[in-house]
């Protein structure tokens, strides 16, 4: 299969609904595929790559913090990057700069850059398609 | 005397996947460990939490794997054992083809014509 360029443009925070977790589930089958991926991350998905971003016990199941290993969006992509790689695509993922002042979330994993709607624009006009996933 | 409130869950899996629970149905059930009178109408979409044919897999990304997914079935049998009473509108699950055999013991039906009476025996209904 001949390698594709995709692009993503999420619109949601993480943790809030399951279009987050369809989003990156589709990332991460193109890139097990090798293709290359672009992210434009809009609003709340700044937060998805939040280096910040903690685990944590859960006290209404009796869970440790071992034990709930709770997911984190920013180790999920941190994964996606690597398996791009692994498999000879890569995953560029662009938050975008204002959504990101807006909102505090300027420490992003390695990798991340911060971007603008030209950054869109370019992802766009170099991709093979384009698909929105937006809040509802 | 505590206040008595009956808590509205309308959309089934909603970030349960990167909660591993859903997160209303843990926020009553903190509620009820400090001290509230809280109970739950499930509606819409948020029926098919109580079909025990569901089965939550496990998520991978990469080399991450998950180790502790949600269990939503089991997080409503902690409830119902917790003394939260649990009700669901039959209609809406019938709608979604989630016949009552299916449905978790001990969470009750109500048709959507007696929404309205249920709602008069609590003080707050809160609609998440």
């Amino acid at each position: 299969m001949p390698k594709k360029t995709l692009t993503f443009a999420l619109m949601d925070p993480p943790f809030e609904n399951e279009r987050t977790t369809t989003a990156l589930r589709l990332i991460e089958a193109a890139c097990r595929k090798g293709h290359n991926v672009n992210v434009f991350a809009y609003e709340g998905a700044v937060f998805m790559p939040f280096a910040h971003q903690k685990q944590h016990a859960n006290s209404v199941k009796g869970t440790d913090l071992e034990n709930e290993n709770h997911p984190l969006t920013r180790i999920w992509v941190a994964e996606l990057q690597q398996l791009a790689a692994d498999k000879g695509g890569r995953l560029d993922w662009v938050n975008c700069g204002l959504c990101v002042d807006e909102r505090g979330a300027n420490d992003a994993i390695t990798g991340i850059r911060r971007g603008s709607p030209a950054d869109l624009v370019q992802f766009i006009e170099g991709s093979d398609n384009s698909l929105v996933i937006a809040t509802r | 005397m505590v206040k008595k409130v009956l808590n509205i869950v309308s959309q089934g899996f909603r970030a349960i996947y990167e909660e591993q629970d859903d997160t209303i149905l843990w926020l009553v059930h903190a509620m009820k460990n400090a001290g509230s009178d809280v109970s739950i109408l499930l509606q819409g979409s948020a029926v098919t939490y109580i079909d025990t044919a569901q089965e939550c897999p496990k998520l991978t990304f990469g080399a991450w794997k998950q180790s502790n997914p949600p269990n939503i079935i089991h997080d409503i049998e902690a409830m119902i054992t917790k003394g939260i009473s649990l009700y669901y509108v039959e209609n809406d699950a019938l709608a979604r083809g989630v016949p009552a055999e299916r449905i978790v013991k001990g969470v009750k039906p109500v048709k959507t014509s007696e929404v309205p009476g249920l709602f008069h025996k609590f003080d707050l209904v809160h609609q998440w």
